[in-house]
């Protein structure tokens, strides 16, 4: 017996140790690619894109473990939203489409101020004043064609009203993807094209999917003729050999900088932080382009395809009313699909 | 052995028993009630006066309905020819038959959607023949292809009864003057109505609980259905959202247990087949003609149904592009290669190959405990109360008992958002399988063979092993399988209860096909259909490796 007593005491000693040890924050203030640790990333980008988005920072950063999720940006916010019910809030970044989504978030108090110091070279317009999002890259929205179906040009928006595309639409869904929400907010309140477009749409019987995904490989298999999608889905696919083309609208075209921001809650700011200036710098920026985006910073070039900013006519709309205004738009839309 | 005669064990195990298995539902069914101003219906009220809830209550009778009749009309149809005729060939039939216990529902519908793209190989024949093309993403597809994945609940149920019909009984008819067929509807048949009565009830619950079939094929066709209503509720905005998908489960259950009851009502008057042998004589012989004649119309059937699908599918996961594989120029590997590179992909298969095995495990060890004390100890009449709460997590929707566990165990910390959370789901859920498997197991086995071996000298634990597992070991393990196989696969549970670092393989299918990577999730359902098939062919190896060496135990003691 009073062997038996000894063991447990040891063991109890020992186990009270490795706990000790395994919990002690080394200091790593000075050696930043010997930061360890782990975040947990929220994020609307495809899953390829993320991952090699992750690889490429985890060659500067090789300690800090990035586990994502990935679903549309609507679904990830309500996530957060429930996550933030039942008491804790898993998410530690998030990347998700567009500004009117982070200013929600900003003024429900989720965001943390960060400023970066990679903001040299990144327009002020593109990140909150109160640096608790910055965008990453430049999104535009426009029309996919697949050239073997349809052979006419297509030029604007308005000439997918035309009932000889009926049947042959096809959109991401507002309610799952930010930038199709952002676009809703947006189109609806430009002159010329209003509701009525969506209601046009829905006479020519347009699938209405999740994501700008589906869209993409919907036009690409020939599923339909036509879609409305963001344009690196589309622009990749055509320099990969589909017979698509990617198209600009007359009307102008919907810009979305996909930021990214830091939860207030997150337990690895540190490490957050570290992944935030990643994106932001140059060779994140560089990797941006790599993988397929127009990048945000100055400098850094966008890859073939894509059109600089500069030469893209922007179609926008106060950032106030477009927040204020979202769940309405979707309900709204939400009632007119269904 | 724990010591099970101690009252207050009794009363831990039924406490427990309640925390783990019915206080989740009851908050569940507590948050519907909740709004902004405490108790309320208004939940109730706005979503029974809203278009859509009808539409998805209509909407998921009519499947249910439709589905379990065609798949009762199925399964009874594909039980008579395998039990009762000689058509040569039955084991390719009850395989493919049965094959949706192991392939996943969300791949059939996969496989499904690529055999009737838009633009494939159908379709455009079907267009070009002037007629309209078959839209793979409607109300039609999803009564079918459930009507599918529920025919083995059918067959099973119904392959033992008709065994197990006297022949005797049939002899009598035959020799009265009526008919081969007369014989079948009047005698067999009849006998086998109850049975058939509760296979028709075991698969409407099963399409009132499926959600990956609406979910793939409805979405975003717009075909609102109970279960995908209360998971776009679940993962909707707005604080209210989540009592709304309370709510909507509650409407669920309610008919659920409308048919439970009814399924007790049905199963009193069961014909009691337990003393009866069942008989694999062929009954309903076919001439040679016949039997071709049959195979003539049956092989192209179940090809059709059963493998062709599969075969776009796997076709298409080796595409560049989207959709069929046009040319060689189109072939390519690139969409196994991310899916056995992605970390998402890879994490998911391990993670859910580690749930199932723990799942499995856990399930193992108490479902016995309880079995046994169960079968050995009848006088503790609390045990069968017991047993019907454990049942009732498997009895309600999974997408229900989801939306339980994130109300429940978010009380707890820690929980919610780790892979715990999707464990004690799984366990939860698939708990009363294995108690059912084990029970069975134990009733076989005789009190007098473990006397006789504790009269032999044997300890406790020595007698487990040399006699109760041997003897039990088949029927508890396959629960086990059965438990393996759906907790490996399942998806309804994780859409609402895995986190970033719990991905299983069935939401990861799931969330490729609804970002728009088709072609990966082809190549991922591809892959796990061969696991799931590897996982087996070992299965029955170690069976043959294990009756075979009885054998020869019992040739050479």
């Amino acid at each position: 017996m009073k062997m038996r007593q000894k063991m447990v005491v040891l063991l109890t000693i020992a186990l009270v140790l490795v706990l000790a040890a395994c919990s002690t924050n080394k200091s790593t203030a000075d050696n930043p690619s010997a930061k360890k640790g782990s975040i947990t990333l929220y994020t609307s980008q495809p899953e390829e894109d993320i991952q090699k988005m992750i690889t490429a920072f985890n060659k500067t950063y090789p300690e800090i473990t990035v586990n994502y999720f990935r679903s549309g940006t609507e679904e990830i916010i309500s996530k957060v939203m429930a996550e933030k019910e039942t008491g804790t809030i898993l998410a530690d970044v998030l990347l998700v489409s567009d500004d009117a989504t982070f200013e929600s978030l900003k003024s429900a108090d989720l965001l943390m101020s960060y400023k970066s110091s990679e903001l040299n070279g990144i327009d002020e317009s593109f990140y909150d004043a109160g640096n608790t999002y910055t965008g990453t890259k430049l999104i535009t929205t426009g029309i996919i064609q697949n050239t073997d179906i349809i052979k006419e040009d297509i030029v604007s928006y308005k000439q997918l009203l035309d009932s000889r595309y009926d049947n042959e639409l096809n959109m991401p869904s507002p309610l799952y993807s930010g930038a199709a929400a952002y676009n809703l907010g947006i189109l609806t309140r430009t002159s010329g094209i209003g509701w009525d477009f969506y209601e046009g749409l829905k006479k020519n019987h347009v699938v209405v999917g999740k994501g700008n995904g589906g869209v993409s490989q919907a036009v690409v298999g020939g599923q339909q003729g036509l879609g409305i999608v963001v344009d690196y889905l589309a622009i990749r696919a055509a320099n990969s050999g589909s017979p698509v083309k990617f198209i600009y609208p007359s009307e102008g075209s919907l810009v979305v900088t996909e930021p990214i921001g830091i939860l207030k809650s997150s337990k690895n700011a540190d490490q957050a932080k570290s992944f935030v200036d990643y994106i932001l710098s140059d060779e994140g920026q560089k990797e941006t382009a790599k993988i397929g985006y127009t990048p945000i910073k100055e400098g850094i070039d966008a890859p073939e395809g894509f059109k600089s900013v500069k030469d893209i006519k922007v179609l926008s709309t106060d950032l106030k009313s477009l927040v204020e205004g979202r769940e309405a738009d979707k309900t709204k839309f939400s009632d007119l699909f269904n | 052995m724990i010591h099970l005669k101690s009252g207050s064990r009794r009363v831990l195990v039924v406490l427990v028993v309640c925390i783990v298995f019915i206080l989740p539902l009851m908050t569940l069914a507590i948050r519907s009630f909740q709004s902004n101003a405490g108790f309320s219906y208004e939940n109730y009220a706005l979503l029974l006066s809203q278009s859509r809830t009808h539409q998805a209550i209509v909407n998921t009778l009519l499947v249910a309905l439709i589905s379990s009749l065609i798949a009762t009309a199925g399964g009874v149809l594909v039980a008579v020819l395998v039990a009762y005729t000689n058509i040569p060939g039955k084991r390719w039939i009850e395989l493919c038959v049965l094959s949706p216990m192991v392939v996943p529902s969300y791949v059939i519908a996969l496989a499904y959607t690529t055999l009737f793209a838009n633009r494939g190989l159908i379709n455009q024949a079907l267009v070009h023949w002037g007629l309209q093309r078959i839209n793979v993403y409607s109300f039609q597809s999803i009564i079918l292809v459930i009507a599918l994945c529920n025919i083995p609940i059918v067959y099973m149920q119904c392959i033992d009864a008709l065994r197990k019909v006297p022949l005797e009984a049939e002899w009598a008819s035959l020799s009265s003057g009526h008919g081969r067929l007369k014989t079948l509807v009047s005698i067999n048949l009849a006998q086998i109505w109850p049975t058939i009565q509760g296979a028709l009830l075991l698969s409407f619950l099963a399409a009132l609980d499926n959600f990956s079939v609406p979910a793939l094929l409805g979405i975003t066709s717009n075909i609102p259905m109970l279960s995908t209503y209360i998971y776009e509720k679940a993962i909707g905005f707005g604080p209210s959202a989540f009592q709304q998908a309370a709510a909507l489960a509650m409407i669920l259950s309610s008919l659920v247990m409308v048919v439970l009851f009814l399924q007790f009502l049905v199963s009193r008057k069961k014909f009691y087949t337990k003393s009866v042998l069942a008989v694999s004589e062929v009954r309903m012989k076919f001439s040679k003609r016949g039997k071709w004649m049959m195979l003539f119309v049956l092989v192209p059937v179940f090809f059709g149904i059963y493998l062709l699908p599969i075969l776009t599918m796997v076709m298409a996961s080796f595409s560049r592009t989207f959709g069929m594989v046009a040319s060689l120029s189109e072939f390519s590997l690139k969409n196994y290669e991310f899916v056995l590179t992605s970390i998402t992909t890879r994490s998911a298969f391990f993670n859910s190959l580690w749930f199932a095995l723990i799942s499995v495990a856990v399930c193992l060890v108490f479902a016995s405990m309880f079995a046994y004390w169960r079968v050995r100890r009848p006088q503790d009449k609390e045990l069968g109360v017991v047993e019907k709460f454990i049942a009732v997590p498997y009895a309600l929707p999974g997408i229900v008992l989801a939306l339980a566990m994130i109300f429940f165990w978010s009380i707890v910390p820690g929980v919610y958002g780790s892979t715990l959370i999707l464990l004690i789901a799984y366990v939860t859920r698939y708990m009363i399988l294995q108690i059912k498997g084990s029970t069975s197991a134990f009733r076989g086995l005789h009190p007098e063979l473990e006397e006789a071996g504790i009269s032999a000298g044997r300890n406790r634990f020595s007698q487990w092993i040399r006699i109760i597992i041997p003897l039990t070991l088949k029927p508890i393990m396959a629960s086990s399988a059965i438990i393996f196989i759906s907790v490996f696969t399942e998806v309804t549970l994780s859409s609402l209860l895995a986190a970033a670092n719990s991905k299983t393989v069935g939401l990861s299918i799931f969330s490729l096909q609804q970002a728009g990577n088709y072609n990966q999730s082809y190549a991922f359902s591809a892959l796990i259909i061969l696991f799931i098939l590897f996982i087996y062919s070992v299965f029955l190896i170690i069976r043959k490796i294990s009756v075979h060496r009885r054998k020869q135990h019992d040739i050479n003691p």
